[in-house]
């Protein structure tokens, strides 16, 4: 039966190939008076669609998926036709189109002929009883009861093995093409990798840059200023301290003002960089900090973590402050609960409160599929950050994956993932 | 009054020296490690002990807890932790033992000399100094506690004066009101939130703590 299933819907990527190949055809031939140019570049999208949707049905007919690993299309028609046109996958894409499109209506009929062979086989004793001409079925005239059941045994058996053995069997034929051909080769995964590898690099690397320049600009604006202005009033102290004793005792203590201001501002910019909490007592100590320092109850789970690098620590730190504020602020959550694990090499943080949930109404926060997005340049790690859509620009950053779940009425549960990089 | 230091950074030892010094206490040993500080402890038995949170050789919470191990060896023992942040859940350790004598500051704190020495005065006296963010922080939390919600703004800043570890007269000083007042607005407070009315002393601040840092 899935054997079946699996042919029947072959025809219909047989159809839709066959329909393609006319278009790509067709486009190729308007390519030669340039007009057809952009519908070549369509085609390509059909054609990877295509080939998609039989990755989908091949791979669920072998229960093994069969991955894709293309160059992703950017840019212009042009353009995206010269990166299909320079990346092997497509012609690999399009040697399955033949063989779909040769195969496809073939295979289809042999499953068609084997269940219409095998239902009347077995249905004979019917068709003799109907009063009608004697017919006959591969070559035993059907005029005689013992004739009859002679083509019904035949007939049941040979359909019957059709079914059972021979259509299974070329439908994992099949499959196996497919997944020859639609597999991509080692090297067309190692180029998707390092693709893939380079655009996240890059994220990290002007995330990190822009995290620099506001380290750097904080310093000079809070810490910097506030010393000079210290060392400008202790000075002028100095030079009045014999003639105006009133004036030095009153630059004195504004010195000192201002050296508390700076150190408050020196503190909170550490917070922001990396909470001292967070090396003192790792990402455990810190949730349960976070946890304890939330006006509702919250369970913590922190599962056996290993060695998790810094800045997913401080991302994680961050995500369930933002989290927990957040749950403090709309939620109107009576109780919460924060669990982090670790599966493979991703952390995963989930926060669920019992609240009013309709998170998404009140953020239109950046959905996942926008992962990979660069984040925007500034702001990344801006301690106070900006309720869901902060928690969505961090875990882009790591490359990670975020969801937000928050019916209205509630509860609201998001869920992040954060690669450690491995 | 004898004091020991435990505290690395060079800086802060020679400023933390120079203001002791300065203001009548006497520096008996300065050292920089958790387990030195048990050891000076056990040497000198002074009468407190200024410790850093972060000390060699983990620079992690070494200074606390070695503070928390001190207090198991010697019940009692005035400490007085410094820190470069506060977290409530270190002041909760700190406070585990509900025994006073105990103070919980930022190293900020330091440049107000007369309220350090104050502070520092009220632990070695068995009483206790929380810096005022661990009690902010707590108040932040409590913020839809309806009980605190009924205090009046000056029995809020009583409230927060009082969990630092003040005593009456201090606070009537700070607050610039008679002690009268002071007292009035804590019989009103213990009231409000339901708190058997208790002495002066480190016993009542204990309430206190223990009653904003119940979870709602």
């Amino acid at each position: 039966m899935r054997a079946t299933g699996y042919l029947i819907h072959g025809l219909a990527l047989t159809v839709a190939g066959a329909v393609l190949l006319f278009a790509i055809g067709f486009a190729l031939l308007a390519s030669f008076f340039l007009v057809g140019l952009p519908w070549l570049g369509e085609t390509i999208h059909g054609l990877r669609w295509l080939a998609n949707a039989d990755r989908r049905r091949s791979g669920n007919y072998r229960g093994t998926p069969i991955d894709s690993a293309y160059r992703p299309l950017t840019g212009g028609s042009i353009r995206q036709l010269r990166t299909a046109g320079s990346d092997p996958a497509t012609y690999r894409d399009l040697l399955w189109l033949l063989a779909q499109i040769a195969l496809g209506f073939w295979l289809m009929l042999a499953a068609v002929i084997a269940w219409v062979g095998f239902v009347i086989a077995v249905t004979l004793p019917l068709w003799w009883w109907l009063p009608a001409e004697p017919g006959e079925m591969t070559g035993i005239t059907l005029d005689s009861w013992p004739n009859v059941l002679l083509a019904l045994l035949l007939n049941g058996v040979g359909f019957g093995l059709l079914l059972g053995f021979v259509l299974p069997w070329l439908a994992a034929g099949q499959a196996w093409l497919a997944k020859a051909l639609l597999s991509p080769t080692t090297r067309a995964r190692l180029n998707a990798r390092v693709t893939e590898l380079k655009a996240t690099r890059a994220a990290a690397l002007d995330a990190h840059a822009a995290e620099l320049r506001r380290i750097e600009r904080d310093l000079h604006d809070t810490s910097q200023a506030g010393l000079v202005a210290i060392a400008v009033r202790l000075g002028v102290a100095e030079r009045q301290l014999k003639t105006d004793p009133e004036q030095a005792a009153r630059l004195i203590r504004e010195a000192r003002e201002g050296a508390e201001a700076a150190l408050a501002e020196l503190r909170a910019l550490v917070r922001g960089i990396y909470p001292p909490i967070l090396s003192d007592r790792g990402l455990t100590g810190a949730v349960t900090a976070l946890a304890t320092a939330a006006p509702i109850p919250v369970e913590v789970k922190v599962g056996n973590l290993g060695d998790v690098p810094a800045a997913v620590e401080a991302a994680a730190y961050f995500i369930v402050a933002e989290a927990l504020t957040n749950v403090a602020k709309h939620a109107e959550a009576t109780a919460a609960r924060v669990e982090v694990t670790r599966q493979n090499d991703r952390v995963i943080l989930e926060i669920a409160d019992n609240g009013r949930g309709g998170a998404k109404a009140r953020f239109s926060h950046r959905p996942a599929t926008e992962r990979s997005a660069a984040p925007p340049a500034t702001d990344i790690a801006v301690a106070g950050g900006t309720g869901l859509r902060g928690i969505a620009r961090r875990v882009a950053a790591l490359d990670g994956r975020f969801t937000v779940h928050s019916p209205a009425g509630g509860p609201t549960a998001l869920r992040a993932e954060l690669p450690c990089g491995s | 009054m004898r004091v020991v230091i435990a505290e690395d950074n060079v800086l802060l030892q020679e400023g933390l020296k120079l203001l002791l010094g300065t203001t009548g206490f006497e520096v008996v040993a300065v050292v920089d490690t958790g387990d030195a500080l048990l050891a000076a402890l056990e040497t000198h038995r002074p009468d407190v002990a200024v410790v850093d949170v972060r000390l060699p050789p983990t620079f992690r919470d070494e200074g606390l807890k070695a503070a928390v191990a001190a207090r198991r060896r010697w019940p009692g023992q005035p400490l007085l932790v410094l820190s470069q942040y506060v977290e409530e859940v270190y002041a909760a350790e700190l406070l585990a033992d509900g025994a006073g004598g105990l103070g919980y500051l930022l190293k900020d704190r330091v440049s107000r000399i007369d309220e350090f020495i104050d502070a520092l005065r009220r632990v070695a006296g068995g009483g206790t100094a929380m810096d005022p963010e661990v009690i902010s922080q707590l108040l932040t939390k409590r913020d839809s506690d309806a009980p605190l919600h009924s205090l009046t703004k000056r029995e809020r800043d009583v409230l927060s004066l009082m969990a630092q570890g003040h005593d009456n007269t201090t606070i009537a000083s700070l607050l610039v009101v008679t002690e009268r007042a002071v007292s009035k607005h804590i019989s009103n407070i213990f009231a409000k939130l339901g708190l058997p009315p208790s002495d002066s002393g480190h016993r009542r601040v204990l309430a206190v703590l223990a009653y904003l840092r119940a979870a709602a």
